[in-house]
């Protein structure tokens, strides 16, 4: 894998660029988690596919506009020997890596807003008062949310890298 | 004893488009290790097709291109990424720096896609980077640097791989007189010190002069 300097400035992978995708994939992450915990059961269900969609939809355009700048960078390293697959795992991994932290961080944000703003009774479920029903919810938020990122960094890398 | 040929072109044939516009047909050329030949000729002959097609960017219509006895017109993918990153130190036409690195990180890319150890790296880019007499400059951002300072480091990063033939487009041609007389001082004692093979495409008769056999390249009226 190519060193962090080069995805960074080599393939204008900027930290602004970075620090946007952290804040949208925890931004996406807070929503669903405040969403989840102030709707009624039975809708409840549709959150983690929001959060899925809106994963995959702004990963996708971040990570395809970011690159779209770095076409002759990208171009300069296949002529020096970096195969598709290389540069595609570099970037995945770098965009997954802020995905995820940034994601997490929502996630963790959303339950600290959901207690301090008491929505119930879905804490209540959480402390364990309720069910199991809550913290599978949640669980499935969250791997719905990095699934969500996951792809849409995939797609976006892909499209980027596929059509040069 | 047969002469010992490290790269090899077999009835080569190129042509481009709708209708076919021939580039080149049936082109026979043999390279000895060591041996240092330049390439001559107008606009628009299709000098750069042929560096293109021996270092594999592009393939010829027909013949075959035999690098150290493989065909690399028949190869695709990851065995001829090999073939062409270890085998060749190429100096495009148009350079093909990244910009918004360093000269020292430029320098090292092809050794960090070959997964060179770092203190192996640091070693070579930093005797390329003397041999040249650019190593206190090493940290200057490549983008700040003039034209004919670019193609000094685009010299440099071909070689820094210690690739046994060297294909070089026009090397001079943006240049002036001092960066030409600095490559051609380069070009010069790395021929005559390491015996690479070396393919250059050029306009410029002192670069021409130092190559023991001159291939004259015509244009093809259609």
């Amino acid at each position: 894998m190519l060193p962090m300097e080069i995805v960074i400035r080599g393939l204008h992978m900027e930290r602004s660029q970075l620090r946007l995708g952290l804040v949208i994939s925890s931004m996406i992450m807070l929503n669903s988690t405040l969403l989840l915990g102030s709707m009624s059961a039975p809708a409840r269900s549709a959150v983690p596919a929001l959060a899925f969609g809106f994963s995959v939809i702004s990963q996708y355009f971040l990570v395809k506009q970011s690159l779209e700048r770095s076409d002759k960078n990208i171009q300069v390293l296949k002529e020096l020997g970096a195969s598709h697959g290389l540069l595609l795992q570099t970037l995945l991994v770098n965009v997954v890596l802020v995905g995820l932290i940034g994601s997490v961080a929502g996630f963790v944000l959303g339950i600290s807003a959901m207690f301090s703003l008491q929505i119930m009774p879905f804490t209540n479920g959480l402390l364990g008062a309720s069910t199991l029903s809550a913290q599978l919810h949640l669980l499935f938020l969250a791997t719905s949310g990095l699934a969500g990122m996951s792809v849409g960094s995939f797609l976006g890398i892909k499209q980027a890298l596929g059509s040069r | 004893m047969p002469p010992n040929y490290i790269l090899r072109l077999e009835n080569v044939s190129k042509s481009y488009g709708m209708p076919q516009h021939r580039v080149f047909e049936s082109v026979n050329l043999a390279f000895q290790e060591g041996e240092f030949v330049a390439a001559q000729g107008p606009i628009g002959s299709g000098k750069t097709t042929l560096l293109n097609i021996i270092s594999g960017f592009q393939k010829p219509n027909t013949g075959r291109v035999l690098v150290k006895g493989t065909d690399i017109a028949r190869i695709n993918g990851q065995e001829l990424l090999n073939i062409r990153t270890r085998t060749f130190g190429i100096v495009p036409q148009t350079q093909n720096l990244i910009p918004e690195l360093t000269i020292a990180q430029n320098i090292e890319l092809p050794l960090l896609l070959q997964k060179v150890p770092k203190a192996e790296r640091e070693k070579r880019v930093q005797e390329v980077l003397d041999r040249i007499g650019i190593g206190k400059v090493r940290d200057r951002i490549v983008g700040t640097l003039s034209v004919g300072e670019r193609e000094i480091v685009t010299i440099a990063r071909s070689m820094v791989t210690d690739p046994p033939i060297i294909l070089m487009d026009e090397p001079t041609e943006a240049l002036d007189p001092m960066m030409t007389d600095i490559v051609i001082s380069f070009l010069k004692s790395d021929h005559l010190l390491k015996k690479k093979t070396m393919f250059v495409s050029t306009h410029d008769e002192r670069i021409a002069r130092l190559a023991g056999r001159i291939i004259h390249v015509k244009k093809r009226i259609p």
